[in-house]
């Protein structure tokens, strides 16, 4: 409306004076309300990637408009009472949970975040260390009322999306050590992405590797006969299916008007959290000294 | 037949996973013959019958309970005492509702074995 309100005083019917008037009046608003939007825009771009679990599962017959809506009220109802925060799959996290079966204190479980998967309250993430040369995963609940606790202690980005393929890695890479500290990043700063390439363990793998086009691995050592089927099954064109690319994803608008819904509480959250994290940054020099 | 671990320090199950023998399952005490976490199986180990106790599967576990890279057992005699006297890989701790559930009074004793453990996740 207002975008052609601001077209109109090009029209000679108009005053000198009202037609300046309007011009300005139409001008201011039409500049803060894009800028609001655009800022809204700009926040929530950023949101889609922080909260994954919040948009909907794009397939047809899995949606439930008011289905999502109360799963999205109880979402933002659970984060209130437990910290949340934001990570991704490669990020290094602590999960203190309580256990039915040792019921005197929280196990407090530490390793690299393999996968995050499903949306809504049945948004679950692996995590993975290895205890004692055992390898040990454990999946957890995002919204699991037994969790006290979730910490980031290292925030970063792989090369790919899921890291299933720790599994047959060297035992190195997925060692970490659970009497980790937590690395605070600088306000403001992207995520960094590691780049590090893992070496796999010699076949027999659990999965196919080869054929996954996975970035974060190594050059495989196997024969050609191997990248020759991978490349036969490949499916480059995928990219530019529209159709295809349209049913796996949920439309801009949509998640303008998702994220608009519970941007307030989240915003609230988050600048609580950053008030939580300056107290933390003060104590620590008192600590030391 | 799948080919397990041995976790504790037994004498039998040392040796059987130094030569690159490991044990193999040969049957599982429940009704299914599908060995879940916490069940018996019997398991031929350096030509001999032995039985064991399931503490670590690869296979997907429900949400909160660790899901291991390796099959593992712990060695028990007919009463349920284990072979050795330390399992040096970290046992799930629901193996302590299980067993405890298991362990009837005057069947065999599964209990003992959460006693060796050296570590719970």
């Amino acid at each position: 409306m207002l975008s052609i309100f601001s077209k109109r005083p090009c029209i000679k019917c108009f005053s000198e004076t009202s037609k300046i008037l309007l011009r300005c009046s139409s001008q201011t608003a039409t500049s803060t309300i894009e800028r609001n939007k655009d800022q809204l825009k700009r926040q929530i771009v950023e949101y889609r990637h922080v909260y994954p679990e919040f948009l909907p599962d794009p397939k047809i017959e899995y949606r439930n408009l008011i289905r999502e809506k109360l799963e999205r009220a109880d979402m933002v109802a659970r984060r209130t009472q437990v910290d949340i925060p934001e990570f991704y799959v490669g990020s290094i996290l602590a999960v203190t949970s309580s256990d039915r079966h040792n019921p005197e204190k929280p196990h407090r479980f530490v390793g690299i975040c393999i996968k995050r998967e499903y949306c809504g309250l049945r948004a679950s993430f692996i995590v993975r260390n290895m205890i004692d040369h055992q390898g040990i995963e454990i999946m957890y609940n995002m919204y699991d009322p037994t969790i006290h606790k979730v910490e980031v202690l290292r925030l970063e980005k792989r090369l790919d999306d899921e890291l299933l393929y720790l599994r047959d890695a060297l035992p190195e890479y997925s060692t970490f050590d659970s009497n980790m500290d937590a690395e605070i990043l600088p306000e403001g700063t992207p995520v960094p992405i590691n780049p590090i390439k893992v070496k796999l363990k010699p076949r027999p793998w659990l999965e196919r590797w080869e054929r996954k086009n996975l970035k974060g691995i190594e050059e495989l050592d196997l024969p050609e006969r191997f990248f020759k089927r991978a490349k036969e099954l490949e499916k480059p064109w995928e990219k530019y299916d529209l159709m295809k690319e349209y049913m796996r994803t949920i439309p801009e608008e949509e998640q303008i008007e998702i994220f608009s819904e519970v941007q307030a509480e989240l915003h609230k959250l988050e600048v609580q959290r950053k008030k939580m994290k300056r107290k933390r940054v003060i104590v620590k020099p008192s600590k030391l000294a | 037949m799948t080919k397990l671990r041995v976790v504790d320090n037994s004498d039998i199950g040392r040796q059987a996973m130094a030569e690159g023998k490991p044990p193999k399952c040969i049957h599982v005490y429940n009704r299914t013959g599908i060995g879940y976490i916490g069940d018996k199986v019997l398991v031929a180990i350096k030509g001999e019958k032995k039985r064991g106790i399931l503490v670590g599967l690869k296979q997907n576990q429900k949400p909160k309970i660790p899901k291991f890279d390796s099959n593992n057992i712990v060695l028990i005699d007919e009463g349920g005492t284990p072979l050795g006297t330390r399992i040096h890989v970290p046992i799930p701790t629901i193996l302590r509702t299980i067993l405890k559930e298991k362990t009837q009074s005057k069947g065999a004793d599964y209990t003992k074995l959460l006693s060796i453990a050296s570590r719970f996740v």
